[in-house]
């Protein structure tokens, strides 16, 4: 079984996973809404930072255009106090507007009439020719003139400024205003602490910076995204616009960006702030956030620890708890105390170890009895297998009873047993075997036998039941036998007397006893009279054996004196009979004189009778011998063929007499048989002898041929036929079909059995098809080898070694 | 138990992240170190490292300037000063040694002294200060980029020197011959300037070659005898050392030169006129150049500052005292009239 140790993880992952993704979902829309809702106040901020950069810019331009408009008038005076009251409006406007370093007025033909400088030496009516310099053509032609920036030594930021007035005198004033003075307007723009403010002119080059330096350098800002898309909407193609106010400075770091044009003068005023800067409360919002959220997070997966193993810890109680009782460790108990259902659900499972443990225990007990029962019960069975086998293992009456009363003794927890012969004609008891019976005991029983009616087996076997005693001291018939002292003396207290009985009859008695007063169980009793019974059938066994023995020996000096008999007694009839026959031929042969044919005549009879008489001893001879067993094949080689010839040949005059046809067919190739040659022409002679015998008319076939490794010979005739009730006992003994046709054909009757009993000598068989009126067809099969020839019984004689 | 520990260990955790880290704004306890090479005390009254405790005004601008930027003097900021008191031969000496202490950068004052410690240093910033067309004089390359480890502010304009004999002229008009007081024979850009002014204004000029202070007597008599009319000063950092100030206008209020000076100290001793830039103004903004090299820039590509803005300064005391009127247009102009 897996062990499996989850519910604790996973109520801990449900609340953390539920509790924490509300908290991150919450943390995330916060923060995205703040980073949204930030930016775009920052760059609205700087949007409006620059607006009033751009705005105070061109204030500051303007003042000094102002200023300039100011000395830009006509002086109405005579030309030399015009030309210095001019000079000391320039000085007025170089004292008051620090930007302007230089100032210069032109004539309406360009040509220069006054310089005032700061750094170079005032210069009065050069007559210098700026016609055709932009200062002078822009102011003409537009009234004011912006010029580009410029840089005087590849440093500073310089721009002309000019415009143009009417009146006598009329001209274009100049000025070169010297730009890092608008750094002041510039560095004053704060936007953030980092944050910063820039101007750049229509080219993208930087005109103010608060870190003056840049501007010193003449930075190309350019190629930055906010200054590209600055100067096209300057410039009006306004194509480009900025994402979100999101630019990069000069390391091209991002940066917050706002704008805003100068219009007259075509510069873009820039207020950034660095992105990191701009977003670093943001970033202090999303850390205190953060911070907030993992602090959640972490109370949240505290405090989801804790329940979750609140409500896991009984659960897991349980668990373990029923593992345990599962296991078999039924003592112990859960411990659950949260006053819910789990509680209630532990005291359940407590109760059910308890009966458990109850159950189990009477169960151990129960099975532990009943193995008791049992084990006793298979060592009865074992006993009793035991003497079974002994019973039928052995004809000894003496082990076999030695075996019953051991084991008896044995099973039924006894001191000693012994078991009695009953002798009927005396009426005792004679022990014949005893199992743990001292010497003494058996002596005092075997010398003055118990008779019937007489202490314990005596009793029983009146009342043809057990006999108990419980204790021989209280017992007070007991106490009457001469046994008693013996017995007390040898300790003993109780016993218990089984009657031997056959039908009825007593045959005996079995005798066990104890050394305390026991009580002998059911069972034991039971268990005895088993033993009892057993004990019987080995005595009749014993008996039946005895009585088959005497029998067979009494059969077999019978059958014994019987061949002996018959061997002398043939030997005794053949010799007159040979004598008889002898002397008839030779009177017939003439001899002694002639015969007269009368005389003759009944020669001829007496011979007839003589060899018939001859041919019957014969055959009772050798039907003796077959039955004996004394019949024995002797094994050879013959032909099939020979044996038809020899037997045609004899039978041949024989089947003339009669006027009968006689016909044999032998198949060709037939194979060399091997067994009895002369037996089997006994049988065949036999055969055709009876067919020849027994057919007035007609015709006899013998045929010889081959059928499946045997040898088939049929011999049929024309006769009357064999009723087929009849067909099956003329191969008995004395056997014809019809006793009155015995008589008048003459014949043993034996040679059909013996002729049976020789073709099944040689394993073959031998049967009669014959339909009467119709003739008869007598059939026997002999397999080509006959190794080993067959008892006379039928049965395969294992012993035979092929005499 | 193991669950235990592992909440008592979060819970720890956020203790500790939920202390935002302390912006560092401070740095972390160094001590920077600035070299300061100059001319002359003035007098003034110095620490340990001889450097002024109070100092002049230009001094005080520029420590000023130098703490704006977050540079405590005592606290992460310490000073080394050296001063020549105008002998050219301690300069090297002076500047060797102050690279010695290995300071962080040097300050130096004057075109002299920047000299001898780009002598001294290579690798060392240099902030020069107080001198006149560094690109000239050849201590950078270019305003814009200087190179090398030298930047710094320029204190005047070479044009300036015209100009000045304009207003001297203006003050004077009366004037043709002005005695040029000079420090050294030494012909640099500015001259042309002045030579072509003066031609421009019609003015004779003599040079007069005065090695020191001790040298103002025979100068000055030898003006005299030559009939100059005028006094133009030649700005050099030698003429502020001691009391040469005060004794330069004596001895032109003696010899009745209307003379111009190269600042506002020498009107407020009684010298008649400067036109000047604003010195302290410029002194200040060593402070930006102190920060930014400190953070690490490089001093090469810092540009050199020159001058915003010039200073018209006019005794009118000393002038009247001199029979001088001021013209209207030297008033109008004039950032500062003193009575």
């Amino acid at each position: 079984m897996r062990v499996r140790r989850t519910l604790f993880r996973k109520y801990v992952f449900v609340f953390v996973t539920v509790i924490g993704s509300m908290l991150i979902v919450r943390g995330l829309i916060e923060l995205y809404i703040s980073y949204r809702d930030n930016r775009a106040a920052i760059v609205r901020l700087q949007k409006e930072k620059a607006a009033t950069a751009a705005l105070r810019i061109e204030h500051f331009i303007r003042e000094i255009q102002g200023q300039i408009r100011w000395v830009s008038h006509p002086i109405f005076m005579a030309q030399e106090q015009a030309a210095e009251q001019r000079r000391l409006d320039f000085l007025w406007l170089l004292h008051q507007v620090p930007s302007v370093t230089e100032v210069s007025h032109l004539d309406a033909t360009g040509k220069e009439q006054l310089r005032v400088s700061r750094l170079n030496v005032d210069e009065v009516g050069s007559q210098k020719d700026h016609s055709a310099e932009p200062k002078f053509l822009g102011a003409m032609t537009g009234n004011v003139y912006f010029g580009p920036v410029y840089f005087r030594n590849e440093s500073e930021p310089y721009m002309t400024l000019s415009m143009k007035w009417q009146g006598p005198g009329a001209g274009v004033t100049a000025a070169e205003l010297n730009l890092k003075l608008v750094w002041d307007v510039v560095s004053q723009v704060k936007a953030g602490e980092k944050g910063y403010a820039y101007v750049v002119d229509p080219r993208g080059i930087l005109i103010a910076h608060d870190d003056i330096s840049l501007v010193l350098q003449k930075t190309d800002l350019s190629r930055l995204p906010q200054v590209q898309a600055a100067i096209s909407a300057v410039r009006g193609s306004g194509a480009e616009v900025l994402e979100a106010g999101i630019g990069r400075d000069q390391r091209g770091e991002s940066v917050f960006t706002g704008s805003s044009s100068i219009d007259p003068l075509g510069w873009s005023v820039f207020v950034e702030q660095p992105a990191s800067e701009a977003f670093s409360p943001l970033y202090d919002s999303i850390l205190s956030t953060l911070a907030l959220l993992a602090l959640g997070l972490g109370l949240a997966v505290v405090t989801c620890l804790i329940l979750a193993r609140s409500m896991a810890r009984p659960i897991q109680a349980l668990q373990a708890g029923a593992a345990r009782i599962g296991a078999g460790a039924l003592d112990q108990r859960i411990e659950v105390r949260t006053g819910d259902e789990l509680e209630m659900l532990a005291d359940q499972f407590n109760s059910m170890a308890t009966q458990l443990q109850a159950s189990y225990a009477n169960l151990e007990q129960k099975v532990a009895e009943r193995t008791r029962e049992l084990t006793q019960a298979l060592e009865q069975l074992k006993a009793l297998g035991e003497v079974s086998q002994a019973l039928s293992s052995t004809l000894n009456l003496e082990e076999v009873l030695t075996t019953i009363v051991t084991r008896a003794v044995q099973l039924s927890g006894t001191a000693g047993g012994v078991v009695y012969e009953y002798v009927e004609a005396r009426q005792e008891f004679h022990p014949r075997v005893a199992h743990q019976m001292e010497e003494e005991l058996f002596e005092a029983v075997r010398g003055t036998p118990i008779r019937l009616g007489e202490a314990a087996i005596g009793r029983a076997a009146v009342n043809r039941a057990p006999f108990q005693v419980s204790d021989i001291l209280d017992d007070h018939d007991y106490g009457a036998t001469h046994l008693q002292p013996i017995l007390v003396r040898l300790g003993y207290r109780s016993l218990l007397a089984m009657p031997l009985l056959r039908e009825e009859r007593i045959v005996g008695g079995l005798v066990v006893w104890c050394r305390e007063p026991c009580k002998f169980s059911t069972e034991v009793v039971n268990l005895l009279q088993t033993f009892a019974t057993q004990s019987v059938m080995a005595m009749e066994n014993a008996r039946l054996f005895r009585e088959v023995e005497e029998k067979g020996r009494d059969l077999e000096t019978a059958s014994r004196h019987k061949s002996q008999f018959l061997a002398n007694m043939s030997h005794e009839l053949r010799t007159p009979l040979n004598a008889i026959l002898g002397y008839t031929e030779l009177i017939l042969d003439n001899v002694y004189g002639d015969v007269s044919e009368k005389v003759r005549d009944v020669l001829a009879r007496l011979e007839q009778s003589g060899r018939h008489l001859l041919a019957l001893i014969n055959d009772v001879l050798d039907l003796s011998k077959i039955e004996a067993g004394h019949l024995t094949l002797s094994l050879s080689e013959y032909s099939m063929q020979d044996v038809v010839q020899t037997v045609f040949t004899g039978v041949e005059a024989l089947a003339a007499e009669k006027g009968l046809v006689l016909k044999t067919t032998v198949v060709p190739d037939l194979p060399t048989g091997y067994g009895d040659e002369r037996r089997l022409h006994q049988v065949l002679l036999n055969l055709v002898g009876n067919a020849i015998k027994f057919t007035e008319a007609g015709e006899v076939d013998i045929e010889a041929k081959a059928f499946d490794s045997a040898f088939l010979v049929v011999v049929s005739d024309t006769g009357p036929g064999i009723p087929p009730p009849d067909q099956a006992k003329i191969f008995e003994e004395f056997r014809q079909v019809d006793s009155t046709s015995t008589r008048k054909k003459g014949g043993t009757g034996l040679g059909l059995s013996i002729s049976k009993r020789i073709v099944e000598m040689h394993g073959g068989r031998i049967w009669v098809d014959s339909t009467p009126g119709k003739g008869s067809v007598f059939s026997f099969t002999i397999p080509f080898r006959t190794e080993r020839p067959r008892g006379w019984h039928g049965q395969a004689d294992s012993d035979d070694r092929g005499q | 138990m193991k669950h235990r520990e592992i909440a008592l260990s979060i819970l720890l955790a956020f203790a500790i992240l939920a202390e935002q880290p302390a912006t560092n704004a401070q740095q972390t306890g160094k001590v920077y170190r600035i070299g300061y090479l100059g001319i002359t005390t003035s007098g003034f009254e110095t620490d340990p490292r001889h450097c002024p405790i109070e100092g002049s005004p230009n001094w005080q601008a520029f420590i000023g300037g130098v703490r704006d930027r977050g540079y405590i003097p005592g606290q992460n900021l310490a000073f080394d000063c050296r001063w020549t008191e105008d002998q050219d031969d301690r300069a090297a000496p002076l500047a060797a040694e102050l690279v010695s202490l290995k300071p962080d950068l040097l300050v130096v004052n004057g075109t002299y002294l920047v000299r001898a410690a780009k002598r001294a240093t290579s690798t060392i910033p240099i902030i020069m200060y107080g001198v006149i067309d560094p690109v000239g004089r050849g201590l950078v390359s270019s305003l814009a980029h200087p190179g090398g480890n030298v930047t710094g502010l320029s204190d005047s304009l070479a044009e300036m020197e015209g100009k000045r004999l304009q207003f001297l002229k203006e003050i004077a008009p009366n004037v043709s011959r002005v005695a040029v007081f000079n420090r050294s024979n030494r012909s640099e850009i500015w001259r042309r300037y002045l030579d072509a002014s003066a031609q421009a204004l019609g003015l004779t000029l003599q040079d007069y070659y005065v090695k020191g202070p001790e040298e103002f007597v025979n100068a000055f008599a030898a003006m005299t005898r030559a009939g100059e009319e005028a006094l133009y000063v030649v700005p050099t950092g030698l003429w502020e050392m001691g009391d040469s100030p005060q004794r330069m206008v004596e001895f032109a209020a003696q010899s009745r030169l209307p003379a111009t000076y190269q600042n506002r100290r020498f009107v407020e001793a009684g010298g008649l006129m400067s036109y000047c830039v604003d010195e302290p103004a410029i002194r200040r903004r060593i402070g930006i150049y102190v920060d930014k090299i400190l953070n690490g820039a490089n001093p090469g590509d810092l540009p050199v500052e020159q001058p915003n803005s010039f200073k018209l300064i006019i005794n009118l005391k000393t002038a009247t005292a001199l029979g001088l009127t001021i013209p209207h247009t030297l008033l109008i102009l004039a950032d500062e009239v003193i009575q």
